[in-house]
């Protein structure tokens, strides 16, 4: 398995460079800091206080995994490792996948053991710990961390060098972070002439919310906890809640957003000129 | 079955044309020297082999596999030293080694491989980020004998190597050419492939403009040998009847004559000292690589480097 040399080479990498272990310091300060900071503030149960594991989650992760993988490939092409990796028996498939499995492990590696201290802290707390949920979620946070991870590669394999790269990566931290709250509102805009209100909304306004990983994320998690966005979309959605509102539909835009960059990048990898 | 051979070959990179409908065949077990002028297209030429870049026509084998379908194949069975590489600076020498012999599921030592390029234990266990150039260029030559490859692929392969580094990179291809293994290796430096190959290809601005052995190249240029000859005096002399010296000149007391082969030095030295003068020095030279080099990708007459051989 040509593929596992790269992957498990990037890993060591990543263990042997102490990111890894800085990241994973990193999640459990903000996983187990916000369960801790909640409880202080309001009244929570156990089950409730895992809800709120999604907000640490959706800030810290994206911009952690596009640090961590946004380099994976167009470093190596910029300094020119990448003609000793390509020279030996790895085809480009190798290397994406390689690179991909690698440092999605370190994200997710620093996620579930994040998860893992703040069950200690759940259980401090309320004494207990909704397993299935919680297993579920950390699930469910792997896989986001993994899309993030994807649309790094995909970047880094799309692009010739750092500066590219980073400012893809960067481009990309800014529109999911920031800019995507105001899409849906700007679409709006520009059919009904007004701003949004309290009133109804139509169906696509929630799609177009959803369609950010973030949200897709958020939204997921009502699969098997109690409430979430999607809790107060159906409420505020004009007629009927169309199929691509329901909560197994956001899972499914956030698998395609693990397939489609990751894709898209190795598309223009596969043609590349590496000079 | 050829170590490599292209057929049409052509790379464009916008208008620009690097390689040029090239065929070129090298034989199992050929030390080959690839040779021209920085930007002839030799690093281009390689980077099609490896599949690094795609050709825009015609097509590449190595070792009888396509080049791009078969890329995995053909990197399981070569080794090589791209141009313009670097190596991983977190890691050590040796596991540089290491993960090489991983990947290409060989069972090296890394010791033995060490010290057949030159490094020594200690340096093996630092990391490759405060390695010499020359440090690098020979653990990258380790990592590419990983697996016993049956064809090296070496692009500029003693840039950065200092005199001592170059002969032993010529010893180690030298070595692995008795082992059976095919080098082909690219230079603008021309005194280390004339040394070690059996046959050299020229290549000029995206085209191949000679390939031969280089005795071959040398007798296609009328390149025998010269020979100068010191004298107390200087006869008035007439070498035209003297058979296989093609030119004469004098300068103070030397003469020095251009000769068609080795087999008129005697006759020529005769007919000196048949004249009644002492000769007090015999120089000769071959016309050197240099010469040829310069003549193929100059498009001019031939600057005579000299190369000073004890006569």
């Amino acid at each position: 398995m040509s593929w596992s040399v790269v992957a498990r080479k990037d890993f060591e990498d990543a263990a042997r460079s102490k990111m890894l272990w800085a990241i994973t310091a990193l999640f459990v300060v903000f996983t187990a800091g916000t369960v801790y900071a909640f409880d202080r503030i309001m009244e929570q149960t156990a089950t409730t206080a895992l809800q709120t594991l999604t907000l640490p989650a959706g800030l810290v992760i994206p911009i952690t995994a596009l640090v961590v993988a946004y380099l994976a490939i167009a470093g190596e092409r910029e300094t020119g490792s990448i003609k000793l990796l390509l020279g030996l028996p790895h085809t480009r498939r190798d290397v994406m996948v390689g690179k991909l499995v690698g440092r999605a492990g370190t994200v997710v590696v620093a996620t579930v053991v994040a998860f893992a201290v703040t069950t200690a802290v759940l259980v401090g707390l309320y004494g207990t710990v909704p397993l299935v949920e919680y297993l579920l979620l950390t699930l469910l946070t792997a896989l986001f961390s993994a899309v993030f991870v994807g649309i790094a590669v995909g970047i880094s394999a799309a692009t010739a060098t750092r500066s590219r790269a980073m400012a893809a990566a960067v481009g990309v931290f800014v529109v999911f972070q920031i800019l995507w709250d105001y899409v849906p509102m700007g679409i709006y805009y520009l059919i009904e002439g007004s701003i949004p209100t309290g009133g109804p909304l139509p169906p696509w306004y929630f799609l177009a919310v959803i369609l950010n990983p973030k949200n897709a994320y958020s939204t997921a998690s009502a699969l098997f906890l109690p409430e979430s966005l999607t809790g107060s979309m159906a409420e505020r959605v004009a007629g009927e809640v169309p199929f691509y509102l329901q909560d197994w539909f956001a899972l499914g835009i956030l698998i395609a957003w693990l397939v489609v960059p990751v894709a898209l990048g190795y598309v223009r990898f596969e043609r590349a000129d590496l000079g | 079955m050829a170590a490599i051979e292209t057929r049409s070959l052509t790379k464009r990179f916008g208008d620009v044309v690097a390689v040029r409908d090239l065929d070129l065949t090298v034989e199992e077990g050929e030390v080959y020297g690839f040779l021209g002028p920085n930007g002839a297209g030799k690093s281009t030429t390689i980077n099609l082999l490896l599949d690094f870049m795609r050709p825009s026509e015609g097509s590449a084998t190595v070792l009888g596999h396509d080049a791009q379908a078969e890329s995995r194949t053909v990197r399981e069975r070569i080794g090589i030293l791209p141009e313009g590489f670097s190596l991983y600076d977190r890691l050590t020498g040796r596991e540089h080694l290491s993960f090489t012999v991983d990947a290409k599921d060989a069972d090296d030592d890394p010791d033995a491989l060490l010290e057949q390029v030159g490094l020594s234990a200690e340096d093996a266990e630092r990391r490759v980020g405060g390695y010499s150039k020359g440090m690098t260029q020979r653990l990258a030559l380790g990592c590419a004998l990983v697996g016993d490859p049956d064809l090296l692929i070496l692009d500029e392969p003693s840039s950065g190597l200092d005199p001592n580094g170059v002969s032993e990179m010529r010893d180690i291809i030298r070595s692995q050419a008795d082992r059976g293994t095919a080098v082909f290796f690219s230079s603008h430096i021309l005194s280390q492939v004339e040394a070690v190959c059996d046959r050299v290809a020229i290549m000029q601005a995206g085209e191949l403009v000679a390939v031969d052995t280089i005795d071959g190249l040398r007798q296609a240029n009328g390149g025998g040998a010269r020979m100068t000859l010191t004298v107390d005096a200087v006869p008035d002399l007439d070498f035209t009847d003297v058979p296989g010296v093609t030119d004469a000149t004098v300068d103070g007391n030397r003469i020095t004559l251009s000769l068609a082969d080795d087999g008129a030095k005697a006759p020529a030295i005769n007919h000196v000292e048949n004249a009644g003068v002492r000769l007090t020095d015999i120089e000769t030279s071959e016309s050197s690589l240099e010469d040829l080099f310069t003549t193929y990708t100059s498009g001019s007459d031939a600057r005579r480097v000299e190369e000073e051989v004890d006569a």
